[in-house]
């Protein structure tokens, strides 16, 4: 449970510079936590820069890095860690109001929007894990209170919920499949997801290793090689014989998915 | 073990990165990005108010004056800006001795509040004592008033009841109406019961007397004739005529063998029962009209009402065709007021009261030795009381009115 404090509250620190492009400069710095989506946690920046803009030049709001619209429906963290891991801190990203990229990002008008995304995806990873009947013997006002503690950065409220999500038969072993996606920078592919056990059928217990070989073998090093890719989860680098199981119980984002992301190791 | 050791291993490994991940990424930051939002809040608020001052105190002209750095006007500027702080402060220590003296007056109101609240509650206890004695004075107002039984007789006669007149032995009445006839009752332990009527009489009675054994009732009348009956068997024994005006009144004298009446021939007549003859003939008083004739041991008092609202005591001695008039005593109430030129009054039988009916059908009762109004006795007559009359016994006294009403009054 310590861990779990650890990853879920502790926020990470994005600062972040907005310029706007025809406007004299303007700063924001913001603390981001990084188990939340970018629409949730930035209602202080569309007040603060609505004071200084004409009404009839703010359409819908959204975010980009060194020329990459930022998608939204991403957790902060994983954005972070996959654009801007080895950066210098603060990270700055700029705000735009106007010229919404329709290709690369969806729109995202309310709040309500968010947790119907958050919501499915919590739905799929049960029905990867448990083949939905947690999350369907769940109701609505339990579903509610998962949203309602992420969106209002309480830890108790949400985990006494999803504890339920992470409770397995002890016969298995471990959860059904489990929920996890692999992001790369360098690739076209959004992230890979695939079907996975945690146990093998001799009962050994699959680590994160057994995952990326096969998943995505590339990510590995071989003996004698240079390391070429780091795997990041909330950040750090877990060891590689953790085992998965423990991963998807302790170190999973709040949509119970685990987010993974592999970016290449900084030249410099 | 091994494995143990490998499971710490990687999970040690893990909390140690977290670890190293927030020192980096956060902790380094936090009071930065603090301390700036901190500013940027106190930079708002200043924008704020400084642009609500100066949109209340000053023009857009001002501004503009303002901004072209003249010095002199810079320190006009200066100068009214402390002028105005002057005028502000001075303001403000007249609100405060204003809200002083405010504070004063409030504190005095508070007193007086406060003292007219014990006031009224002093008052309100003093009015519970009221009520509570007034609520006891009913209770013995209702308990006399029981005591003081009444007998009522509706249409004791046909039409008006002229006179009453209790017998010596207190046990009967008779009454006298313009219906000309003499009616008598039993009085039986506090009850009227009709016993007979006396007829004879032409015209109303005016004066009904008993003898002082009781056998015999003389009736005046307004035939100009005066009546004798018995008692025993109601016969019209003697009619003695010879006024030449209503007789108004008549008595038996103390030996009963003689009968004086009065009349509205302004004359009194003194007959003698053996003979049944008129023996003298007196006109006493020229102005005022004998309306009543008292007896009492040998002399005359004559009670005369006279129209005023008072009764006045004339004592007069009747021997030998002559008499004084003088005026002994004056009573009076207010409301009494006398109903008819023959309304009656008359003692009680010690001597101590008088009782008078009034017009307005009230019975007034006056104390002789004091002269002042004992008793008055309203609500039963509904019109002008005719006569009056004490039982000898004193327990009774009977009263008759206009209406044709008989009142019988009880534990006088």
């Amino acid at each position: 449970m310590l861990l779990h404090r650890l990853v879920a509250v502790s926020p990470m620190l994005l600062c972040a510079c907005f310029c706007l492009v025809s406007f004299p400069p303007n700063l924001l710095q913001l603390l981001l936590p990084r188990v939340s989506y970018l629409p949730v946690v930035t209602d202080k920046v569309k007040k603060h820069f609505l004071k200084v803009m004409r009404p009839e030049d703010v359409e819908e709001m959204w975010f980009e890095y060194e020329g990459t619209p930022l998608k939204w429906h991403y957790p902060i963290g994983v954005l972070f860690d996959l654009h801007a891991s080895n950066t210098v801190l603060p990270w700055n990203i700029t705000v735009h109001f106007k010229n919404f990229p329709d290709q690369d990002l969806l729109h995202c008008p309310s709040n309500s929007i968010v947790e119907a995304h958050f919501m499915s995806s919590i739905k799929e990873a049960d029905s990867l894990k448990h083949k939905s009947q947690v999350v369907n013997d769940m109701q609505k006002k339990d579903h509610k209170q998962l949203w309602m503690g992420l969106q209002n950065d309480k830890f108790d409220q949400f985990w006494a919920m999803n504890r339920k999500l992470m409770e397995y038969p002890t016969e298995d072993g471990g959860f059904r499949y489990i929920p996890f996606r692999i992001y790369q920078t360098l690739s076209d592919r959004p992230f890979i997801q695939k079907l996975f056990r945690p146990v093998s059928p001799d009962c050994n217990a699959h680590t994160l290793g057994d995952l990326l070989k096969e998943m995505y073998p590339d990510a590995l090093t071989n003996d004698g090689e240079q390391k070429r890719y780091q795997v990041l989860i909330h950040g750090i680098e877990p060891l590689l014989e953790t085992p998965l199981q423990w991963l998807s119980e302790h170190l999973s984002h709040p949509d119970n998915f685990l987010h993974i992301c592999v970016v290449p190791v900084p030249t410099d | 073990m091994a494995e143990r050791q490998a499971d710490c291993g990687w999970k040690r490994h893990i909390s140690d990165q977290l670890k190293l991940r927030d020192r980096v990424q956060r902790h380094t930051f936090e009071e930065i990005v603090q301390q700036y939002n901190r500013l940027l809040e106190k930079s708002d608020l200043q924008a704020v108010l400084t642009e609500r001052y100066q949109t209340e105190k000053y023009d857009v002209q001002r501004g503009h004056e303002a901004s072209s750095l003249d010095a002199s006007r810079s320190d006009s500027l200066h100068q009214e800006m402390s002028q105005m702080r002057i005028r502000h402060q001075e303001e403000l220590t007249e609100l405060h001795k204003k809200r002083g003296e405010l504070a004063q007056t409030v504190i005095e109101l508070n007193n007086q509040i406060q003292q007219k609240d014990r006031e009224i509650q002093s008052n309100e206890a003093r009015m519970l004592e009221y009520q509570q004695q007034i609520a006891g004075l009913d209770g013995d107002c209702r308990d006399l008033r029981s005591s003081l039984q009444v007998r009522l007789h509706e249409e004791a006669h046909d039409g008006e009841v002229n006179t009453v007149r209790f017998s010596p032995g207190s046990r009967l009445l008779a009454t006298g109406g313009m219906d000309r006839r003499v009616k008598l009752w039993e009085v039986v332990a506090g009850r009227c019961e009709a016993k007979g009527a006396l007829t004879g009489s032409n015209a109303g009675i005016t004066s009904i007397d008993f003898d002082s054994a009781g056998s015999y009732l003389l009736a005046a009348s307004n035939d100009f004739a005066s009546r004798i009956w018995t008692m025993d068997d109601y016969r019209l024994r003697h009619t003695l005529t010879g006024h030449s005006g209503k007789v108004l009144s008549a008595r038996f004298l103390l030996d009963n063998a003689r009968i004086v009446s009065g009349s509205y021939d302004r004359t009194l007549k003194l007959w003698d029962l053996r003979s049944k003859v008129c023996t003298s003939s007196v006109t006493p008083v020229p102005s005022c009209l004998l309306t009543c004739l008292h007896l009492e041991n040998a002399r005359n008092l004559k009670m005369a009402p006279l129209m005023t609202s008072s009764v006045t005591l004339h004592h007069s001695c009747y021997h030998s065709h002559h008499h004084d008039v003088d005026s002994v005593c004056v009573f009076s109430a207010q409301g009494f007021k006398c109903g008819a030129d023959w309304t009656r009054v008359t003692f009680s039988p010690d001597g101590s009261y008088v009782a008078g009916g009034s017009a307005d059908g009230a019975l007034y009762v006056w104390n002789v030795l004091t002269g002042k109004l004992d008793r008055t006795l309203d609500r039963n007559h509904s019109s002008a009381i005719n006569c009056v009359s004490w039982s000898p016994s004193g327990t009774y006294v009977a009263s008759v009115e206009k209406g044709s009403r008989a009142i019988l009054w009880s534990d006088m």
